[in-house]
Parts: structure tokens; sequence; C-alpha cells
């Protein structure tokens, strides 16, 4: 690209905003290792956990969530690594990065405080799919907005089920709400 | 071209007004990203990016990443109001 040498057109001027606001768009697809780790993550926990209540006699089920420990942990590590090899840091990434937070804080709430009890699944599947569907727009990525809002539809499905069965419910959300449209952002 | 007399001539030229409108989209893009993206050289982007940094319209941030030097540009809050009435005084001379 040459300097300023030759006079600009209006036109030539609008081309040139245009072609550069278009070209800052991110990769988006970098986002989809967390729609896939956390999915699989929420699959198999809440899959263990329906199997565990239903077919055992163990007293802890919901012990099997500590798998979600190494996934924070990896989760991190990604984080920071990709922070320092993005060239270009855009408004979107603290966007959505602070979305998820907000929801991993309303998550540790809601799992620790002890007072939600048999409502735990449906409450999260509500924030959760607010979380998707707003991470949707924001990277203007249409299966990520269907998929956060099924989470809502598989909310009121698991709130009209025994609560064992929410688990299942919820697995169902996981895979049509997250890893469905992980693997299509992986794609993109 | 009279027409153009409004138009800051800091930022009526291709590479600058490439470089402002890059950086008007995003947080913050290294030297690297900026050149890949408008096409330019090294030095002759060099030398934009310090007009526009002499003139408050950008912020220029040298670090490190390991031992690798990194200069990162991002907007100003001047840079914005320079680029918003570039933008308006283009769009009123579409409108003519």
């Amino acid at each position: 690209m040459s300097t300023e040498s030759k006079p600009l057109s209006n036109q030539e001027s609008l081309d040139i905003i245009t072609r550069m606001i278009q070209n800052a768009k991110g990769n988006i697809r970098g986002g989809s290792f967390y729609f896939l780790l956390w999915g699989w993550v929420a699959m198999l926990g809440n899959i263990g956990h329906f199997y565990l209540m239903e077919y055992t006699d163990y007293s802890y089920p919901f012990a099997i969530w500590l798998i979600s420990i190494p996934a924070w942990v990896v989760s991190f590590i990604y984080g920071y690594r990709q922070s320092k090899k993005a060239k270009v840091k855009a408004y979107s990434d603290d966007l959505i990065k602070w979305v998820w937070i907000s929801f991993s804080f309303c998550l540790l709430i809601i799992v620790f405080s002890g007072r939600f009890g048999p409502t735990i699944p449906i409450l999260v599947l509500l924030l959760a799919g607010m979380a998707t569907f707003i991470t949707g727009f924001i990277i203007k990525f249409k299966p990520l907005i269907y998929g956060g809002a099924s989470f809502w539809i598989f909310a009121v499905i698991a709130s009209a089920v025994a609560p064992s069965y929410s688990l299942l419910i919820s697995a169902i959300a996981v895979l049509v709400g997250y890893l469905i449209p992980g693997y299509k952002l992986k794609a993109a | 071209m009279s027409d153009f007399k409004n138009l800051d001539p800091l930022l009526h030229s291709q590479l600058r007004l490439a470089v402002m409108s890059l950086l008007v989209s995003v947080q913050s893009a290294e030297f690297v990203f900026i050149k890949e993206k408008t096409g330019a050289t090294a030095g002759n982007l060099s030398v934009q990016i310090d007009k526009l940094n002499n003139a408050g319209y950008i912020e220029v941030t040298k670090s490190f990443k390991g031992k690798k030097p990194v200069t990162t540009c991002n907007i100003s809050k001047k840079g914005i109001e320079a680029f918003e009435s570039y933008v308006n005084t283009l769009q009123s001379y579409i409108k003519k």
C-alpha cells in the first residue's frame, strides 16, 4: 500500500475504511476449544452423575464433577498461551471472557451455597443458555445463538421431569447447545 | 479537489487511513498484524505510525515477548474523534 503521493477520492477512502474494518475481524475459531472442552466435561459430568445416582449405591454421585478441576486448569493455561500468542486484541475477546467469568461466578454460588438442591441443573441450563446466546451474538455465529436458545427449552423440559432425569436432559442440552455449535465453530 | 479542504490531511492518505480504520476496530494490534493487514512495507508503515503517534491519534507501546521486541498500537480518544469527524465529512460530501 502506497502512502500519500496520489490524492484519494471519496470512494477510495470509503473502500479503505470498509476493507480494513472487515480485515480487523478476528479469528473466531479459537473459541471452539472452550466449547468442545467444557461440552465434553459437562456431558461426562451429567451422564456420570446420573449413572452413579441411579445405578450405584455410591453416596457422593456429585463427586464426578471433580473432573471440572483439570478442565479449569487446562482452560486457564490455554487462555494464557493464546493471549500471549495473539497479535491483535479485539473488543469482543474481553466481552466474551467476562460473560463466561460471570457465568462461572454464578455457577460457584449456585453449586456451593447449598441452597438450590435439585434445581441446580435447571439453573445451570438457564445461565449457560444466556452466556452461549450472548457469545453467539458477539461473534455473529448463528449455531451458537440457536444453541443458547435451545438451553432454555431444555431447562423447561428438565424442570418437568424427575430430578435425576434432569441430568440426562442437561446432557442432551450440552450436545445440542454446546458441542454441535462448538464443532461447527471449529469448522467455520 | 477543493471539496477535500475540510478532510483531515493526516487521515486523508491511503496507509494512515488504513491503519486508523484497523485500530478503530480493535483494542490494540501489534505492528506485524498491521503490516500484514495493510500490505505495507515495514519502513513505510513505521514512518506513518510515527506521524499518527506524534499527532496523538494513536498510542504506541514497546514491550518484549520473551526476548523478542514487540510494538503495540492502539487508537487514542483524540484519534477516535478525528476518525469520526473524517468519516462524517466524507459522508457529507457523498450526500451532496
